[in-house]
């Protein structure tokens, strides 16, 4: 089997640029002294998308990896992942009306809806029935405001009863005729697709694994490193 | 001082080294990477006492990415708690594509650990260069191939787009399997939302090794289907723009090339 002969080859190349050089121009002289098959040859001297193979091979060899560190590796970390929970989204319809007072004064009053979220399709005309206003108001041109309201669960711990839940919401307007409605500055989205990204590590649970991970044993601490990873990712520390 | 230096290896093996990079190896205790690159450990090796490589540990077919970075992270900081400093090395840029470097960073914090981040050449920088692309003329929109579809991020066909990772759409597992045509259906669906079906796009696989050029397939969008099989984890998708947006700003490009505005918008050095 000559794949070593190849793996070496590839490898001079990337570190020796005179043989780099050699390997372009007169690949036939660079091929001396490594004992490549004829396939070999022409994918080395072809040098083209087949390229990606052999290199694929020679990575794959043992010597090439480090097999011993391979061998000497912890276990790999495969916890049970926590369950996800679909953000919850609603469509809050402020319509302003006013209505005629006794001193012929006008005040403005709302009516107010709350819809699902209608997805693709943005609904169309006032939301306002007539079982909101009450009889005898003087409905006026009304501007409607529309509020997106988002609730984004996120689920932080599950026992055997159940699910622990912890909820952020905001709401903001809706602009009309906006495509995509502007995130709060005040109360920012989460979501559960960055959920990684957030992590715990201000509560007590991270604080307290991160304690047992630097008073710990040595030969402990890759799982206790674990641990707290899942503590900071959950703000439960189930170490 | 710094217990961990996170750092990019480049694209192209071994030559997109930083010199930055190369001297933080060079005093750290021990380097542990993940890159498939040919040549990526000798060269290390030549760098650094302690070379560990945590591809091979961290990935398994069919394998959560997100199991692979929480074990890269529990070595890297097993081993800074161990032997500072060490280094944590891996292919292009280490914040781009990489959900290890934020566990570390943070995880790093409660265990009073410091860390040092590094930049890298990513593949978006070889697309540049290999595209002739420049982001400051017509902007640049990028996202992760998945994510746009998950989130169904509309496209500006006025502004070009960079898709990330749209060889590994539509899952979060690690994989080496070919891909089947069904598994572009999804996202041809919703670039058809913004472009035109014969709209010509380029995937982009910027070589990691010298001996081979980087690869770069064009294709019409209505077309990215039947190139299933030649799409691995390695390509990114360059999208140019199909419309031209038009200036609004006139006043501004009447000013932009005169000296009287410019003279309004700054002052003279010794002016306060």
């Amino acid at each position: 089997m000559t794949r070593k002969a190849a793996a070496d080859f590839l490898i001079r190349t990337v570190l020796d640029e005179a043989f780099r050089e050699l390997a372009t121009t007169d690949p036939q002289r660079a091929f001396e002294g490594y004992d490549l098959s004829e396939e070999e040859q022409s994918i080395l001297r072809g040098r083209d998308d087949r390229l990606l193979g052999l290199l694929g091979q020679a990575v794959a060899r043992p010597e090439a990896v480090g097999e011993q560190a391979a061998k000497q590796e912890p276990p790999q970390p495969h916890g049970t992942p926590l369950p996800t929970l679909p953000e919850v989204k609603l469509l809050l319809r402020l319509a302003p009306h006013a209505v005629q007072q006794p001193d012929s004064l006008s005040e403005v009053a709302y009516a107010a809806s709350l819809h699902p979220w209608p997805g693709d399709q943005e609904p169309k005309g006032a939301a306002t029935d007539g079982a909101n206003q009450s009889e005898g108001e003087n409905t006026a041109a009304q501007s409607e405001i529309a509020w997106v309201i988002r609730i984004s669960p996120t689920v932080v711990e599950a026992q055997e009863a159940g699910l622990k839940v912890s909820y952020v919401a905001s709401i903001h307007p809706l602009a009309a005729g906006e495509e995509e409605e502007q995130p709060s500055a005040q109360a920012p989205v989460r979501t559960l697709t960055n959920a990684p990204w957030n992590h715990h590590t201000e509560s007590s649970a991270a604080k307290a694994a991160a304690n047992a991970v630097l008073a710990g044993d040595p030969s402990e601490r890759y799982q206790k490193l674990l641990d707290l990873i899942q503590a900071v990712q959950t703000g439960d520390h189930r170490g | 001082m710094v217990d961990i230096y996170i750092v990019g290896l480049g694209v192209l093996n071994v030559d997109h080294l930083t010199r930055e990079t190369e001297r933080v190896i060079r005093g750290s205790k021990e380097v542990l990477y993940v890159d498939t690159g040919v040549a990526t450990r000798t060269y290390l090796e030549s760098l650094c006492p302690r070379v560990t490589s945590l591809f091979e540990t961290s990935y398994e077919e069919a394998g959560r990415r997100l199991n692979a970075y929480h074990h890269m992270a529990a070595r890297v900081l097993d081993a800074a708690l161990d032997h500072p400093p060490v280094t944590f090395a891996m292919h292009g840029h280490p914040i781009v594509g990489v959900y290890a470097p934020f566990l570390i960073r943070d995880l790093a914090s409660l265990l009073s650990l410091e860390v040092r981040v590094l930049p890298g050449i990513s593949a978006m920088d070889c697309l540049f260069a290999e595209l002739m692309v420049d982001p400051c003329v017509t902007g640049m929109q990028m996202y992760e191939a998945t994510d746009l579809l998950l989130r169904r991020r509309p496209l500006r066909s006025d502004v070009p787009a960079l898709i990330w990772q749209i060889g590994t759409v539509e899952t979060t597992l690690h994989s080496m399997r070919v891909s089947r045509p069904a598994r572009f259906e999804r996202l041809r669906t919703h670039l058809l939302r913004f472009y035109p079906p014969g709209h010509e796009v380029t995937a982009a696989f910027s070589t990691p090794h010298p001996l081979m050029p980087s690869t770069l397939h064009r294709f019409a969008i209505r077309d990215i289907c039947d190139r299933a099989h030649l799409l691995h984890s390695g390509f990114t998708l360059f999208i140019p723009s199909a419309t031209e947006r038009a200036i609004e700003d006139h006043d501004l490009l009447r000013r932009m090339d005169t000296v009287e505005h410019l003279h309004q918008i700054t002052r003279e050095p010794q002016e306060r």
